[in-house]
């Protein structure tokens, strides 16, 4: 009864205190600028993505499970949906291809191996739906059914043709190629290549040991890249294709992930929401119209910070739930809203636990503008910090209960990425062994058939498990240390 | 006092209820108006009483007529939905005090609240505190302006450099106060100040002598005056100040410290 009543009283307070706060001055302020960031978000496909009228990109996608990479290729139109009647070549360099059991025939699976895809349009005649193909990658086992067939560009190798008959939605229209990881060490480096004719190649390079991480991490979970080709029924022979000439990121056709968004809003917005609820007040004095009140500094902090965290959980709903119709509506595909849910509670999460930084430091006697400015510079070195953490955890979990093979999302590889940027050897000297990375398709998980799977059950687990993790030291430790600080003799 | 700040030591009981130990329902029977704006300056009138309300038993409607009340005894109706940061200082004081009485305490401290105020203001804050202490309400009123407390206090305690030096009530005044007289003498002369020197500390404005501490009544200073041939208009007594009371204690206290 007395848990009862307890409750009861401490949901009228946060009702009490989510109402007050939704009426700030500083609350409209703020969440405006969220919105509005908001809806740029979710114009930005339209505004980077201006695709002609039927003009089909070549979509390719990747991602890592267990010993496994897959990569998966398939020709769309703007709206997503498969083109039919084309046909995605693969291109494989001489060295990739076994001619024995367990044999390769240069660098002993330790060199950089690179594959070429490219799209060209079959005439009707030539429909021929092919099986997926199953190939092997540097030291792996073979077994599949390649028939090598040398070409003479780009150097002899094998294609490999999936000639789609078009319509549906279904996975059958992808081309999915299953390679076997020599080593965990073993990782992708994806890229555009731009021939001297024009034609855009989507390619995908395997190294091992581990490298540099180059690849553009804030992407949509597939790069997108558009066939310079004419109308349906051209064919152009694949003969006389000749991907050389240096990669280029393909930045001027490429999709903003929420990835990049969010990397900024967590942090943003958990620094606004602790400056509106609670900093802004207690920076100013103004705390103390509260504190003269029947309440006790604890009942104070915790409430604000609980409607807080409330207040955000709810504008990262209606966010994820904007962005998703949007989108929906854009791509004219209505796919399961339930990545965008996942995003949303841990972009919630993880701006909350930021959220608790800024009641500490509004407790340091500060003056309000620099409560702020504190809280921003503050913000910037958790994100890194917290994504190298939240990106060793991963690996490290993953490599014990999933074989070693995990995604990792955007903000922890963009860390990884600044801090191999500021000293490569971090990176290969061991201290961060497990640097694994993969877009993971968000938008449109289920147009690349199974590695939805794969990153629904890591969205779905292990991140919310170690957002949750980390969020409760990230909150108990400044949200404690925020009372007692403001207990402080004035 | 208020709960604000942690006492270095003793304790503050607010109805028997210890404010260290219980401050949440010995805050219940206490307000504060504080000498400066202490609201949030982005919240309007209206809604930040509401909000204040809501920490005691008051359900939303009630609160919101609590608020309006409120407002309106204190001349803020108009303003209910201005932000708080756009009020005027008398504005503010005059929103502080409807805010203290959100919970309709039996206690209430007024924390320098007459500074800045117009005269208006002051007669309002005036008129509230004698409403207050005629309904039995126990008030503590801070305040550097002394002579507004003339009619008001019941009782005075004087602090000096952090320390209580003096506790005064109304009728200690004259003990307290001394003996000034104020001498108007119509036909003065370059010896008057020497002459009423034999009486106390004189200072002069005009025609105007100022006795501080008179060693003589006003009867017999008068029949003096008259007998040295000067034509006195009037003579007014000015003891039991309750300046001069405080000034006085703390003279006392200074000399004492010195010695």
């Amino acid at each position: 009864m007395r848990f009862y009543d307890s409750l009861r009283k401490w949901i009228k307070r946060l009702k009490a205190e989510l109402f007050h706060q939704s009426r700030k001055r500083g609350t409209a302020v703020a969440v405006s600028l969220f919105l509005l960031l908001g809806v740029l978000l979710a114009l930005t496909p339209s505004v980077s993505n201006v695709v002609a009228e039927h003009r089909p990109v070549l979509i390719s996608g990747f991602y890592l499970q267990n010993d496994s990479i897959y990569l998966m290729n398939y020709l769309a139109y703007e709206n997503g949906n498969p083109v039919g009647g084309a046909k995605i070549s693969l291109y494989f360099s001489a060295q990739m291809i076994e001619t024995g059991d367990n044999a390769i025939t240069a660098a002993n699976g330790y060199a950089n191996y690179s594959l070429f895809f490219r799209a060209t349009y079959l005439s009707q005649y030539e429909y021929n739906p092919v099986e997926k193909y199953s190939v092997i990658c540097p030291g792996g086992t073979f077994n599949g059914t390649v028939d090598p067939v040398p070409v003479s560009s780009p150097n002899p190798g094998v294609v490999i043709d999936q000639i789609f008959p078009g319509g549906g939605d279904s996975v059958d229209h992808f081309l999915v190629v299953n390679f076997h990881r020599k080593s965990i060490n073993t990782q992708v480096e994806t890229g555009v290549l731009k021939t001297p004719n024009g034609d855009f190649y989507q390619t995908y390079n395997f190294s091992d040991p581990i490298q540099v991480i180059s690849i553009p991490v804030a992407k949509l979970g597939c790069v997108q890249g558009f066939l310079n080709y004419g109308p349906q029924g051209y064919s152009q022979d694949s003969a006389t294709i000749s991907p050389s000439g240096s990669l280029q990121m393909f930045k001027d056709f490429s999709q903003e992930s929420p990835d990049t968004f969010l990397a900024f809003m967590i942090p943003l917005s958990g620094v606004m929401a602790g400056y509106v609820v609670f900093g802004r007040e207690v920076a100013e004095g103004t705390m103390d119209s509260v504190l003269v009140r029947p309440v006790t500094r604890r009942e104070i902090v915790l409430t604000r910070y609980a409607s807080g965290a409330v207040g955000l959980t709810v504008l990262y709903m209606i966010l994820m739930t904007a962005s998703f119709a949007v989108l929906t509506v854009r791509t004219g595909y209505y796919g399961s809203p339930l990545p965008f849910a996942i995003y949303a509670l841990v972009s919630a999460v993880a701006s909350s636990a930021l959220m608790s930084l800024m009641f500490l430091i509004s407790t340091l006697r500060l003056s309000k503008n620099m409560v702020f400015v504190a809280g921003l510079i503050s913000a910037i070195f958790l994100i890194i910090g917290v994504s190298i953490v939240v990106s060793l955890a991963l690996t490290a979990s993953a490599q014990y209960s999933n074989g070693g093979y995990v995604m990792v999302k955007g903000p922890a590889v963009t860390a990884l990425s600044i801090l191999s940027a500021a000293d490569p050897a971090n990176l290969s000297n061991g201290l961060l062994p497990f640097a694994y990375y993969a877009e993971i398709p968000a938008l449109f998980p289920s147009y690349i058939g199974n590695s939805f799977s794969v990153s629904q059950s890591i969205l779905g687990s292990n991140l919310i498990i170690i957002a949750m993790l980390s969020a409760i030291a990230w909150v108990i430790i400044p949200v404690k240390l925020s009372i007692s600080m403001w207990r402080r003799k004035e | 006092m208020a709960g604000l700040l942690e006492p270095d030591s003793g304790n503050i009981i607010v109805d028997g209820l210890d404010l260290r130990r219980e401050k949440p329902l010995a805050s219940e029977k206490l307000g504060l108006v504080p000498d400066q704006s202490y609201f949030d300056p982005g919240s309007r009138a209206g809604d930040l009483l509401e909000y204040m309300a809501s920490f005691y038993s008051q359900g939303t409607w009630d609160r919101r007529d609590l608020s309006n009340s409120l407002l309106r005894k204190v001349g803020l109706l108009e303003e209910r939905d201005r932000r708080l940061g756009k009020f005027s200082l008398g504005m503010a004081k005059r929103f502080a005090i409807a805010a203290s009485l959100v919970n309709s305490p039996r206690n209430i401290i007024f924390d320098e609240v007459l500074n800045g105020l117009d005269p208006a203001g002051m007669k309002m804050i005036r008129e509230i505190i004698l409403e207050m202490r005629k309904d039995g309400c126990s008030i503590l009123l801070s305040t550097h302006a002394l002579a507004e407390l003339e009619g008001i206090a019941d009782r005075m305690v004087v602090i000096h450099r952090g320390r209580i030096i003096g506790e005064l009530l109304p009728e200690d005044m004259y003990a307290h106060g001394g003996n000034d007289l104020t001498v108007r003498i119509e036909n003065p002369g370059e010896d008057t100040e020497r002459v009423l020197t034999e009486y106390g500390k004189v200072s002069a404005v005009g025609r105007n002598f100022r006795i501080r501490d008179a060693n003589i009544d006003a009867p017999e200073l008068n029949a003096e005056l008259i007998r040295r041939g000067y034509r006195v208009s009037s003579i007014s007594r000015e003891n039991g100040s309750l300046e001069n009371a405080f000034l006085r204690l703390i003279e006392k206290v200074d000399q004492k410290t010195q010695s």
